[in-house]
Protein backbone atom coordinates (compact mmCIF):
# COMPACT_ATOMS: atom_id res chain seq x y z
CA UNK A 1 0.00 0.00 0.00
CA UNK A 2 1.58 3.42 -0.95
CA UNK A 3 1.27 6.10 1.76
CA UNK A 4 -1.45 7.84 -0.77
CA UNK A 5 -3.41 4.43 -0.99
CA UNK A 6 -2.73 4.43 2.74
CA UNK A 7 -4.11 8.01 3.53
CA UNK A 8 -7.23 7.02 1.21
CA UNK A 9 -7.72 4.19 3.21
CA UNK A 10 -7.40 6.02 6.75
CA UNK A 11 -9.87 8.67 5.72
CA UNK A 12 -12.49 5.85 4.30
CA UNK A 13 -12.01 3.88 7.62
CA UNK A 14 -12.63 7.54 9.58
CA UNK A 15 -15.80 8.52 7.36
CA UNK A 16 -17.05 4.43 8.05
CA UNK A 17 -16.67 4.82 11.52
CA UNK A 18 -19.63 7.08 12.25
CA UNK A 19 -22.51 6.56 14.93
CA UNK A 20 -26.06 4.93 13.53
CA UNK A 21 -28.32 7.89 13.63
CA UNK A 22 -30.97 5.58 15.38
CA UNK A 23 -28.28 5.22 17.90
CA UNK A 24 -27.12 8.83 18.31
CA UNK A 25 -30.51 9.96 18.92
CA UNK A 26 -31.74 7.31 21.43
CA UNK A 27 -28.33 8.18 23.23
CA UNK A 28 -29.07 11.79 22.71
CA UNK A 29 -32.46 11.27 24.33
CA UNK A 30 -30.72 9.25 27.32
CA UNK A 31 -28.58 11.44 28.23
CA UNK A 32 -30.31 14.52 28.16
CA UNK A 33 -32.77 12.65 30.46
CA UNK A 34 -29.73 12.41 32.94
CA UNK A 35 -28.60 15.79 32.30
CA UNK A 36 -31.74 17.56 33.69
CA UNK A 37 -32.00 14.86 36.49
CA UNK A 38 -28.44 15.80 37.60
CA UNK A 39 -27.83 15.69 41.12
CA UNK A 40 -30.09 12.10 41.48
CA UNK A 41 -27.89 9.10 41.00
CA UNK A 42 -28.05 7.80 37.62
CA UNK A 43 -30.39 4.39 36.85
CA UNK A 44 -28.25 1.77 35.81
CA UNK A 45 -28.46 1.76 32.23
CA UNK A 46 -29.66 -1.20 30.57
CA UNK A 47 -26.07 -2.78 29.07
CA UNK A 48 -25.87 -5.14 26.35
CA UNK A 49 -25.27 -9.17 27.13
CA UNK A 50 -21.79 -9.42 28.40
CA UNK A 51 -21.33 -5.79 29.39
CA UNK A 52 -22.53 -7.03 32.79
CA UNK A 53 -22.43 -10.82 33.51
CA UNK A 54 -23.80 -13.34 35.62
CA UNK A 55 -20.26 -13.96 37.16
CA UNK A 56 -20.25 -9.88 38.00
CA UNK A 57 -23.64 -9.78 39.56
CA UNK A 58 -23.11 -13.13 41.42
CA UNK A 59 -20.12 -11.97 42.56
CA UNK A 60 -21.63 -8.15 43.82
CA UNK A 61 -24.02 -10.35 45.69
CA UNK A 62 -21.61 -12.39 47.38
CA UNK A 63 -19.61 -9.42 48.25
CA UNK A 64 -22.67 -7.96 49.60
CA UNK A 65 -23.48 -10.73 51.79
CA UNK A 66 -19.89 -11.43 52.85
CA UNK A 67 -19.62 -7.18 54.18
CA UNK A 68 -23.36 -8.20 55.82
CA UNK A 69 -22.45 -11.34 57.15
CA UNK A 70 -19.11 -9.49 58.38
CA UNK A 71 -21.15 -6.69 59.86
CA UNK A 72 -23.65 -8.87 62.19
CA UNK A 73 -20.79 -10.64 63.33
CA UNK A 74 -18.64 -8.20 64.14
CA UNK A 75 -21.64 -6.69 66.32
CA UNK A 76 -22.66 -10.00 67.87
CA UNK A 77 -19.02 -10.07 69.45
CA UNK A 78 -19.17 -6.67 70.38
CA UNK A 79 -22.50 -7.51 71.98
CA UNK A 80 -21.28 -10.57 73.87
CA UNK A 81 -18.51 -8.80 75.93
CA UNK A 82 -18.15 -6.94 79.07
CA UNK A 83 -17.26 -3.85 76.91
CA UNK A 84 -21.12 -3.92 75.18
CA UNK A 85 -22.68 -1.98 77.40
CA UNK A 86 -19.88 0.67 77.68
CA UNK A 87 -19.92 0.39 73.61
CA UNK A 88 -23.23 0.97 72.94
CA UNK A 89 -23.57 3.76 75.21
CA UNK A 90 -21.24 5.51 73.18
CA UNK A 91 -22.66 5.30 69.88
CA UNK A 92 -23.87 8.20 68.95
CA UNK A 93 -27.53 8.59 70.08
CA UNK A 94 -30.51 11.02 68.92
CA UNK A 95 -31.02 13.89 71.96
CA UNK A 96 -34.23 12.96 71.72
CA UNK A 97 -33.99 9.17 72.13
CA UNK A 98 -31.77 9.62 74.98
CA UNK A 99 -34.44 11.91 77.08
CA UNK A 100 -37.30 9.69 76.10
CA UNK A 101 -36.56 6.33 76.35
CA UNK A 102 -36.21 3.66 79.43
CA UNK A 103 -33.76 1.12 79.94
CA UNK A 104 -34.63 -1.92 77.88
CA UNK A 105 -36.31 -4.99 79.83
CA UNK A 106 -33.00 -6.85 78.84
CA UNK A 107 -30.36 -4.28 79.96
CA UNK A 108 -32.38 -3.55 83.28
CA UNK A 109 -32.38 -7.07 84.25
CA UNK A 110 -28.61 -7.54 83.25
CA UNK A 111 -28.15 -4.71 85.67
CA UNK A 112 -30.35 -5.61 88.29
CA UNK A 113 -31.83 -9.11 88.00
CA UNK A 114 -33.98 -9.16 90.95
CA UNK A 115 -35.94 -6.60 89.59
CA UNK A 116 -38.96 -7.12 87.35
CA UNK A 117 -38.62 -4.47 84.75
CA UNK A 118 -41.58 -2.67 84.34
CA UNK A 119 -43.53 -2.91 81.17
CA UNK A 120 -42.46 0.05 78.61
CA UNK A 121 -44.97 2.89 77.84
CA UNK A 122 -45.73 3.33 75.15
CA UNK A 123 -45.58 6.12 72.98
CA UNK A 124 -44.27 7.27 69.88
CA UNK A 125 -40.47 7.04 69.55
CA UNK A 126 -37.77 8.96 67.07
CA UNK A 127 -37.35 6.92 64.10
CA UNK A 128 -33.97 4.54 64.63
CA UNK A 129 -32.27 6.27 61.52
CA UNK A 130 -33.12 9.51 60.05
CA UNK A 131 -30.23 9.61 57.34
CA UNK A 132 -31.56 10.72 53.66
CA UNK A 133 -30.01 10.40 50.24
CA UNK A 134 -26.94 7.96 50.26
CA UNK A 135 -24.13 7.85 52.99
CA UNK A 136 -20.96 6.78 51.66
CA UNK A 137 -19.58 3.51 52.94
CA UNK A 138 -16.82 3.85 54.80
CA UNK A 139 -14.65 1.19 52.56
CA UNK A 140 -15.86 3.19 48.98
CA UNK A 141 -12.62 5.68 49.76
CA UNK A 142 -10.30 3.00 48.82
CA UNK A 143 -12.26 2.11 46.35
CA UNK A 144 -12.31 3.63 42.57
CA UNK A 145 -14.03 6.31 41.56
CA UNK A 146 -17.69 5.23 40.77
CA UNK A 147 -18.55 5.47 36.98
CA UNK A 148 -21.21 3.09 36.38
CA UNK A 149 -22.98 0.90 38.51
CA UNK A 150 -26.66 -0.37 39.92
CA UNK A 151 -28.82 -0.27 42.45
CA UNK A 152 -29.97 -3.22 44.63
CA UNK A 153 -32.53 -3.42 47.44
CA UNK A 154 -31.78 -5.49 50.23
CA UNK A 155 -33.04 -5.84 53.57
CA UNK A 156 -30.80 -5.40 56.49
CA UNK A 157 -30.91 -6.51 60.19
CA UNK A 158 -30.20 -2.90 62.17
CA UNK A 159 -27.46 -4.38 63.89
CA UNK A 160 -25.37 -4.26 60.30
CA UNK A 161 -25.79 -0.26 59.46
CA UNK A 162 -22.92 0.73 61.68
CA UNK A 163 -20.21 -1.58 59.18
CA UNK A 164 -22.01 0.79 56.83
CA UNK A 165 -21.26 3.70 58.66
CA UNK A 166 -24.64 4.22 59.59
CA UNK A 167 -25.58 5.64 62.88
CA UNK A 168 -28.69 3.72 64.56
CA UNK A 169 -29.95 3.95 68.64
CA UNK A 170 -28.01 0.85 70.23
CA UNK A 171 -31.64 -0.54 71.13
CA UNK A 172 -32.38 -0.94 67.52
CA UNK A 173 -30.64 -4.33 66.76
CA UNK A 174 -33.75 -6.63 65.67
CA UNK A 175 -34.96 -4.41 63.17
CA UNK A 176 -34.78 -5.64 59.64
CA UNK A 177 -34.28 -1.81 57.19
CA UNK A 178 -34.91 -1.87 53.53
CA UNK A 179 -31.82 -0.08 52.01
CA UNK A 180 -30.65 0.52 48.55
CA UNK A 181 -27.03 -0.39 47.81
CA UNK A 182 -25.50 1.52 45.33
CA UNK A 183 -22.65 -0.81 43.80
CA UNK A 184 -20.01 0.32 41.78
CA UNK A 185 -18.90 -0.54 38.42
CA UNK A 186 -16.86 -3.45 40.02
CA UNK A 187 -19.29 -4.76 42.07
CA UNK A 188 -18.14 -3.62 45.53
CA UNK A 189 -20.65 -0.98 47.76
CA UNK A 190 -19.72 2.24 47.04
CA UNK A 191 -23.40 3.90 49.10
CA UNK A 192 -26.60 2.98 50.96
CA UNK A 193 -29.34 4.75 51.41
CA UNK A 194 -31.93 3.89 53.64
CA UNK A 195 -35.66 2.94 52.22
CA UNK A 196 -38.09 3.43 54.91
CA UNK A 197 -36.72 5.50 57.48
CA UNK A 198 -40.40 6.00 59.32
CA UNK A 199 -39.59 2.93 61.30
CA UNK A 200 -39.56 2.97 64.84
CA UNK A 201 -37.94 1.59 68.01
CA UNK A 202 -40.62 -1.45 69.37
CA UNK B 1 -24.77 42.10 25.79
CA UNK B 2 -26.03 39.22 23.04
CA UNK B 3 -26.07 35.91 23.13
CA UNK B 4 -23.47 34.24 20.88
CA UNK B 5 -25.55 31.76 18.49
CA UNK B 6 -24.93 28.52 19.87
CA UNK B 7 -23.97 26.82 16.45
CA UNK B 8 -21.48 29.21 16.28
CA UNK B 9 -20.45 28.59 19.97
CA UNK B 10 -16.72 27.27 20.20
CA UNK B 11 -16.61 24.08 21.98
CA UNK B 12 -14.65 25.96 24.94
CA UNK B 13 -18.12 27.95 25.13
CA UNK B 14 -19.96 24.80 25.19
CA UNK B 15 -18.22 23.36 28.11
CA UNK B 16 -18.74 26.57 29.51
CA UNK B 17 -22.31 26.60 29.04
CA UNK B 18 -22.67 22.66 30.63
CA UNK B 19 -20.82 23.66 33.32
CA UNK B 20 -23.19 26.24 34.30
CA UNK B 21 -26.21 23.74 33.31
CA UNK B 22 -27.06 24.63 29.99
CA UNK B 23 -28.67 21.22 28.73
CA UNK B 24 -28.60 23.03 25.28
CA UNK B 25 -25.22 23.66 25.17
CA UNK B 26 -24.83 19.87 26.16
CA UNK B 27 -27.09 18.74 23.48
CA UNK B 28 -25.25 21.00 20.95
CA UNK B 29 -21.71 19.20 22.06
CA UNK B 30 -22.98 16.00 21.75
CA UNK B 31 -24.29 16.27 18.12
CA UNK B 32 -20.69 17.66 17.15
CA UNK B 33 -18.78 15.55 18.60
CA UNK B 34 -20.37 12.05 18.90
CA UNK B 35 -19.15 10.84 15.99
CA UNK B 36 -15.17 11.92 17.08
CA UNK B 37 -15.82 10.08 20.58
CA UNK B 38 -17.47 6.82 18.72
CA UNK B 39 -15.07 6.84 16.68
CA UNK B 40 -12.20 6.42 18.66
CA UNK B 41 -14.24 3.86 21.04
CA UNK B 42 -15.08 1.50 17.86
CA UNK B 43 -11.49 1.82 16.46
CA UNK B 44 -10.13 1.38 19.96
CA UNK B 45 -11.87 -1.64 21.03
CA UNK B 46 -13.30 -3.19 17.41
CA UNK B 47 -16.98 -3.47 19.21
CA UNK B 48 -20.30 -1.22 18.21
CA UNK B 49 -21.75 -2.28 21.03
CA UNK B 50 -18.45 -1.40 23.43
CA UNK B 51 -17.95 1.76 21.47
CA UNK B 52 -21.73 2.90 22.31
CA UNK B 53 -21.04 2.19 25.85
CA UNK B 54 -18.13 4.56 26.33
CA UNK B 55 -19.37 7.35 23.85
CA UNK B 56 -22.25 7.22 26.49
CA UNK B 57 -20.12 6.82 29.25
CA UNK B 58 -17.84 9.62 28.22
CA UNK B 59 -20.90 12.30 27.66
CA UNK B 60 -21.74 11.69 31.40
CA UNK B 61 -18.42 12.34 32.34
CA UNK B 62 -18.77 16.04 30.70
CA UNK B 63 -21.97 16.24 32.59
CA UNK B 64 -20.03 15.54 35.90
CA UNK B 65 -16.54 16.81 35.19
CA UNK B 66 -17.51 19.91 32.77
CA UNK B 67 -15.98 22.71 35.27
CA UNK B 68 -12.64 20.43 35.18
CA UNK B 69 -11.72 21.02 30.99
CA UNK B 70 -9.12 23.72 31.37
CA UNK B 71 -9.20 25.45 27.37
CA UNK B 72 -5.57 26.21 27.91
CA UNK B 73 -4.49 22.86 28.15
CA UNK B 74 -6.16 20.99 25.25
CA UNK B 75 -9.06 21.35 22.76
CA UNK B 76 -12.43 19.95 23.71
CA UNK B 77 -11.93 16.84 20.93
CA UNK B 78 -8.38 16.43 22.81
CA UNK B 79 -10.26 16.43 25.88
CA UNK B 80 -12.94 14.18 24.70
CA UNK B 81 -10.91 11.88 23.44
CA UNK B 82 -8.34 11.24 26.26
CA UNK B 83 -11.37 10.25 28.09
CA UNK B 84 -12.51 7.72 25.34
CA UNK B 85 -9.67 6.39 25.25
CA UNK B 86 -9.05 6.11 28.99
CA UNK B 87 -12.35 4.62 29.00
CA UNK B 88 -11.75 1.79 26.14
CA UNK B 89 -8.93 0.81 27.62
CA UNK B 90 -11.05 0.57 30.90
CA UNK B 91 -13.81 -1.70 29.20
CA UNK B 92 -10.60 -3.79 27.02
CA UNK B 93 -8.87 -4.51 30.44
CA UNK B 94 -12.41 -5.20 32.38
CA UNK B 95 -13.40 -8.07 29.51
CA UNK B 96 -9.56 -9.20 29.72
CA UNK B 97 -10.13 -10.27 25.63
CA UNK B 98 -8.94 -9.68 22.77
CA UNK B 99 -10.08 -8.02 20.13
CA UNK B 100 -12.26 -10.17 17.97
CA UNK B 101 -11.43 -9.35 14.78
CA UNK B 102 -14.54 -10.46 12.81
CA UNK B 103 -17.18 -9.25 15.53
CA UNK B 104 -18.72 -5.83 15.30
CA UNK B 105 -19.75 -6.25 11.37
CA UNK B 106 -21.19 -2.68 10.69
CA UNK B 107 -21.39 -4.05 6.84
CA UNK B 108 -25.26 -3.74 7.50
CA UNK B 109 -25.22 -0.01 8.69
CA UNK B 110 -23.19 0.95 5.36
CA UNK B 111 -25.05 2.80 2.85
CA UNK B 112 -24.75 0.73 -0.28
CA UNK B 113 -22.41 3.07 -2.58
CA UNK B 114 -22.64 3.73 -6.48
CA UNK B 115 -20.06 2.03 -8.17
CA UNK B 116 -18.41 3.71 -11.39
CA UNK B 117 -15.57 1.35 -10.91
CA UNK B 118 -16.47 -1.71 -9.55
CA UNK B 119 -13.56 -3.23 -9.21
CA UNK B 120 -11.55 0.12 -8.11
CA UNK B 121 -14.36 0.30 -5.17
CA UNK B 122 -14.04 -3.59 -3.86
CA UNK B 123 -10.45 -2.85 -4.00
CA UNK B 124 -10.94 -0.18 -1.63
CA UNK B 125 -13.34 -1.45 0.14
CA UNK B 126 -10.91 -4.41 0.36
CA UNK B 127 -8.41 -2.23 1.82
CA UNK B 128 -10.37 -0.32 4.40
CA UNK B 129 -11.07 -3.66 5.94
CA UNK B 130 -7.58 -4.77 5.86
CA UNK B 131 -6.14 -1.77 7.60
CA UNK B 132 -9.11 -1.59 10.07
CA UNK B 133 -7.95 -5.22 11.03
CA UNK B 134 -4.61 -4.21 10.98
CA UNK B 135 -5.09 -1.36 13.65
CA UNK B 136 -7.31 -3.34 15.75
CA UNK B 137 -4.32 -5.64 15.78
CA UNK B 138 -1.82 -3.19 16.99
CA UNK B 139 -0.70 -3.80 20.37
CA UNK B 140 -2.82 -0.60 22.75
CA UNK B 141 -0.28 1.88 22.96
CA UNK B 142 0.46 2.11 19.27
CA UNK B 143 -3.26 1.53 17.98
CA UNK B 144 -4.41 4.66 20.28
CA UNK B 145 -1.54 6.98 18.53
CA UNK B 146 -2.46 5.82 15.09
CA UNK B 147 -6.61 6.46 15.98
CA UNK B 148 -5.93 9.92 17.22
CA UNK B 149 -3.29 10.70 14.80
CA UNK B 150 -4.25 9.54 11.77
CA UNK B 151 -7.88 8.93 11.81
CA UNK B 152 -8.67 11.46 13.92
CA UNK B 153 -6.45 13.93 12.71
CA UNK B 154 -5.31 15.09 15.92
CA UNK B 155 -2.41 17.50 16.34
CA UNK B 156 0.91 15.82 18.15
CA UNK B 157 0.28 18.40 20.98
CA UNK B 158 -3.60 17.35 21.06
CA UNK B 159 -3.03 13.63 20.81
CA UNK B 160 -0.24 14.16 24.27
CA UNK B 161 -2.55 15.86 25.89
CA UNK B 162 -5.25 13.18 25.22
CA UNK B 163 -2.87 10.57 25.86
CA UNK B 164 -1.28 12.28 28.93
CA UNK B 165 1.88 11.88 27.56
CA UNK B 166 5.17 14.02 26.30
CA UNK B 167 5.02 14.90 22.56
CA UNK B 168 8.12 13.08 21.76
CA UNK B 169 6.31 10.00 22.92
CA UNK B 170 3.66 10.74 20.47
CA UNK B 171 5.93 10.76 17.51
CA UNK B 172 8.20 7.82 18.35
CA UNK B 173 5.10 5.69 18.89
CA UNK B 174 3.20 6.82 15.91
CA UNK B 175 6.21 6.37 13.57
CA UNK B 176 6.53 2.89 15.31
CA UNK B 177 2.95 2.18 14.57
CA UNK B 178 2.44 3.08 10.82
CA UNK B 179 5.80 0.65 10.73
CA UNK B 180 3.63 -1.77 12.49
CA UNK B 181 0.20 -1.27 10.15
CA UNK B 182 3.33 -1.52 7.23
CA UNK B 183 3.82 -4.88 7.57
CA UNK B 184 1.03 -6.28 8.49
CA UNK B 185 -0.84 -5.00 5.50
CA UNK B 186 2.11 -6.50 3.82
CA UNK B 187 1.49 -9.57 5.16
CA UNK B 188 -1.96 -9.53 5.55
CA UNK B 189 -4.92 -10.23 3.48
CA UNK B 190 -4.42 -6.70 1.47
CA UNK B 191 -5.31 -6.80 -2.51
CA UNK B 192 -4.71 -4.82 -4.74
CA UNK B 193 -6.16 -3.46 -7.63
CA UNK B 194 -4.53 -5.54 -9.68
CA UNK B 195 -5.28 -8.47 -8.09
CA UNK B 196 -9.21 -7.58 -7.92
CA UNK B 197 -9.35 -7.17 -11.85
CA UNK B 198 -8.01 -10.32 -12.05
CA UNK B 199 -10.45 -12.22 -10.33
CA UNK B 200 -13.26 -10.23 -12.55
CA UNK B 201 -11.68 -10.57 -15.78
Amino acid sequence: MTPDEYQQAVRDLARSAAMPEGVAARMEGELQRAFEGQGVPMPARPRRAGSLDPATVLAAAAALILAIGAGLWHVRQRSTTPNDVTASVALPVPTATVAGLKPRPAESAAVTPSVKPRPAKRRPLPPVIQPAGFVPVPTAARLPQFESGLIVRVALPAAALPSYGVDISPAATDQPIEADVLLGQDGLARAIRLVNTSRSQQ
Amino acid sequence: MTAEPREQASDAALMAGIAAGDRHAFADLFRRRRNDVYRVALLMTGRPATAEDVTQDVFLAVMREARRYEPGRSTVTAWLCGIARNQARRQLEGENRMVALGDGDESGEREPASMPDPAGELAAARQVEALRRAILALPIRYREVVVLCDLQELSYVDAAAALDCAVGTVRSRLHRARNLLAAKMRHGEGVGTAAIKRCLA
